[in-house]
């Protein structure tokens, strides 16, 4: 897989990350058990999952096909060795898959969704329907390329899963319908919609600290189980048009069949945004590696609030800038970011701001430097993350720019009242 | 409530690990008290003890067995706990050293009920609707609790500020209320 | 020295002690290599990374002296702490025996 290390690339003033020329971030199980189950309480669980598995497989062909290609892996046998050494070394878990053109089976261990779903609820909750859509609809993608089959061809379905309480996860692979294939939104797609890269405060700290957070995850890869287990979390290397597709499908759906729920499905996937700077952006600010390269947390607002834009940078979620500061206001400014391109390139210009992770992370950024006392080494715990965000917070977030509405940068403003 | 008056009615049994009061019938933490760091989730720890004592109570009536005497004895691996319904309206679970001999604790175990009987005020239980009842269930059961009320409107359609008003839900409301709470939590019923 | 919990989203995984101001490494990482835990990092790393054998990890941020360690994932939860308090023993002795 170290030939897949040299496929990154950087769209470098703007902080994009690309594999093989496709858009990928990092984001850890916090975040995507949070993302998930909100696409599942927009649709229902059946309509969700489809929604999921399908992005799922128009995402990972995307990549495969993009890898496959520089890697030369022409063959069904390299194709299906390629997307099984893949899933792992992106952290989502161990998937062997045996199919043929008409189907077959696929069966995972330690997949990323299923293992830390049982890890951080399997105790307190009992779950009805599998979790692991990504890795069905990895396997369908890496079944129709591997057979030349075109987009839809192939259909996966969970049978068994960890959280089910089965001993490990099982998929059926059969055949589908075929679709048209989305537009791609690739780095090309990207480039073309981003505003020219500009700095804000502390604009060389947060630039140095985002190329040595970069330089760090370069070495990051899944280990023997293909988890990551960074930062005190599990982490994927995960592609942002699977998280762009669920979240813009089931917001629009709603915006057309429950008008009057479509705000409330923002509303969670902006507290997913919170829930990824609390627990992916914390458990970094926390971590020995952070403290060795960038020294602990001070306490001191800016020290925090440049520190989350350079992991945002790092994490490859955009050319997130400090435009201002108060302890009444926050701003920040992005170039880029990984929601808008994919909403443009998918869907053309929206009415209105569309950037719902951007939102949740700046209110929760404004939460961690001003409320948060990291000096006194603070754990993570849901505990602590009710006493911060549950009916307290002073602020409100409101996007004032976003490219997808026509402006020309994406800008989020946290202000009192 | 006597702020810490846990701490005073600990002091002088070495043994003791923590102990929870748990305010029934919600099942609702009213105090606790640990020794040692440690990253239990208190509020599910009263919760769940007296989710125990009721079933346990519901069991021993069914076998005809049952006394308002009884407490439950439970030996972990590391620790003793022991469940006693001290009054109508609270439980206690005081948890202690597994190497603790336990004629030891029993004779601890009295010294330490009679000192937190002491403090706790009597409770006057109203019988609330049950809507509210559900949302207070998934506030403790649910997983990410900071959320479950956006996920119950999304799922229900209902807005989020009458589920914050859960008490003036209608039949219908409270029906799809219970029947999303029941899919959030994996139940097939809801045992309030 | 403190022995506790440091922060961790993975049930018991990291535990957290502090070295005395003012050490040195050297002997330190001495005295774990003869517990059998091999420097995985690069000798100028801002971060010293000792894995043992059976994958449990010490890390320690050289300009502050705080040291993680990290106990092997594959460990069994109820076996956890008392593996991390091991490696707290074996500091602890690589610390006393840095004392003039």
């Amino acid at each position: 897989m170290e030939r897949v290390n040299g496929l990154r690339s950087l769209l470098a003033s703007q902080d994009l990350t690309f594999l093989a020329g496709v858009p990928y971030v990092y984001h850890c199980h916090h975040y995507n058990l949070f993302h998930d189950q909100t696409i599942d309480d927009a649709l229902g669980e059946e309509l969700g999952t489809t929604v999921r598995t399908r992005a799922a497989q128009n995402a990972a062909r995307e990549l495969l096909q993009a890898i496959a290609a520089r890697l030369g892996a022409e063959t069904p046998i390299e194709i299906i060795q390629l997307a099984q050494d893949l899933f792992a070394w992106m952290g989502h878990g161990t998937l062997k898959i045996d199919v043929d053109a008409t189907g077959g089976r696929a069966e995972g261990s330690y997949l990323h969704y299923g293992y830390s779903w049982t890890e951080k609820y399997g105790a307190r909750v009992r779950r009805a329907h599998p979790a692991d859509a990504f890795a069905a609809g990895f396997a369908a993608a890496a079944t129709e390329l591997g057979w030349k089959l075109p987009p839809g061809s192939m259909a996966a379905v969970e049978q068994k899963c960890l959280v089910l309480r089965d001993a490990g996860c099982a998929f059926e692979l059969r055949p589908g319908s075929p679709v048209a294939a989305p537009r791609l939104v690739d780095e090309a797609a990207f480039a073309s919609h981003v505003a020219p890269s500009f700095g804000g405060l502390e604009e060389e700290t947060i630039s140095a600290i985002a190329d040595g957070l970069r330089g760090f995850l370069r070495g990051v890869r899944g280990d023997e189980r293909g988890l990551v287990q960074a930062f005190s979390v599990f982490v994927t290397a995960h592609l942002s048009n699977y998280y762009s597709e669920t979240i813009y499908e089931a917001v629009h759906q709603l915006e057309k069949t429950q008008p009057g729920s479509a705000s409330v499905a923002e509303s969670l996937f902006r507290e997913a945004g919170q829930v990824c700077v609390f627990n992916t952006f914390g458990n970094i600010l926390l971590s020995p590696e952070w403290e060795g390269m960038v020294g602990a947390p001070t306490g001191d607002p800016m020290n925090t609030l440049a520190g989350c834009c350079a992991i945002a940078r790092g994490l490859g979620f955009g050319h997130w800038t400090l435009h201002a500061f108060s302890p009444k206001e926050l701003v920040l400014r992005a170039s880029s970011n990984y929601e808008a391109p994919f909403y443009l390139s998918r869907y053309g210009k929206s009415d209105k701001a569309r950037c719902y992770i951007f939102q949740g992370a700046a209110l929760a950024m404004m939460v961690l430097a001003t409320k948060v006392k990291w000096t006194e080494h603070p754990k993570l715990t849901q505990e602590f993350y009710i006493s911060l965000f549950r009916g307290k917070i002073p602020w409100k977030v409101r996007q004032t720019q976003c490219q997808t509405r026509g402006d020309a940068i994406a800008e989020v403003t946290v202000s009192l009242g | 409530m006597a702020q810490g008056f846990l701490e005073d009615a600990v002091r002088g049994v070495p043994s003791i690990r923590a102990v929870f009061i748990t305010a029934m019938p919600d099942c609702l933490l009213y105090e606790a008290w640990v020794r040692d760091e440690t990253d239990w989730v208190i509020e599910d720890v009263a919760s769940y003890f007296g989710d125990l004592v009721r079933a346990n109570r519901h069991g021993l009536k069914a076998l005809g067995s049952w006394s308002s005497e009884m407490q439950t004895t439970i030996e972990s691996a590391d620790t003793l706990v022991v469940l006693k319904e001290i009054t109508s309206d609270f439980v206690c679970g005081c948890v202690f050293e597994r190497s603790a001999p336990l004629g030891m604790v029993r004779l601890q175990l009295k010294r330490l009920l009679d000192r937190i009987i002491a403090n706790l005020p009597s409770v006057q239980t109203e019988e609330r609707p049950r809507a509210a009842r559900i949302v207070d269930f998934l506030d403790r059961y649910a997983p990410d609790p900071h959320a479950v009320l956006l996920r119950v409107a999304l799922r229900t359609g209902i807005p989020l500020e009458s589920l914050r008003a859960a008490e003036g839900l209608s039949i219908e409301e409270t029906a799809r209320l219970e029947e999303s709470a029941c899919r959030l939590l994996g139940l097939k019923q809801l045992n309030l | 020295m403190d022995f506790a919990r440091d922060q961790s989203c993975l049930r018991s995984l990291n535990w957290r002690t502090d070295l005395p101001p003012g050490g040195q490494l050297d002997p330190l990482v001495a005295a774990l290599s003869r517990a059998d835990f091999t420097p995985t990092s690069t000798g100028e790393s801002p971060l010293l990374v000792l894995r043992a054998r059976e994958g449990h990890e010490v890390l320690i941020v050289r300009r502050s002296g705080r040291v993680q360690i990290r106990v092997h994932y594959l460990t069994p939860e109820p076996e956890r702490r008392a593996a991390a308090e091991a490696i707290f023993r074996t500091l602890v002795r690589g610390v006393v025996g840095l004392l003039p």
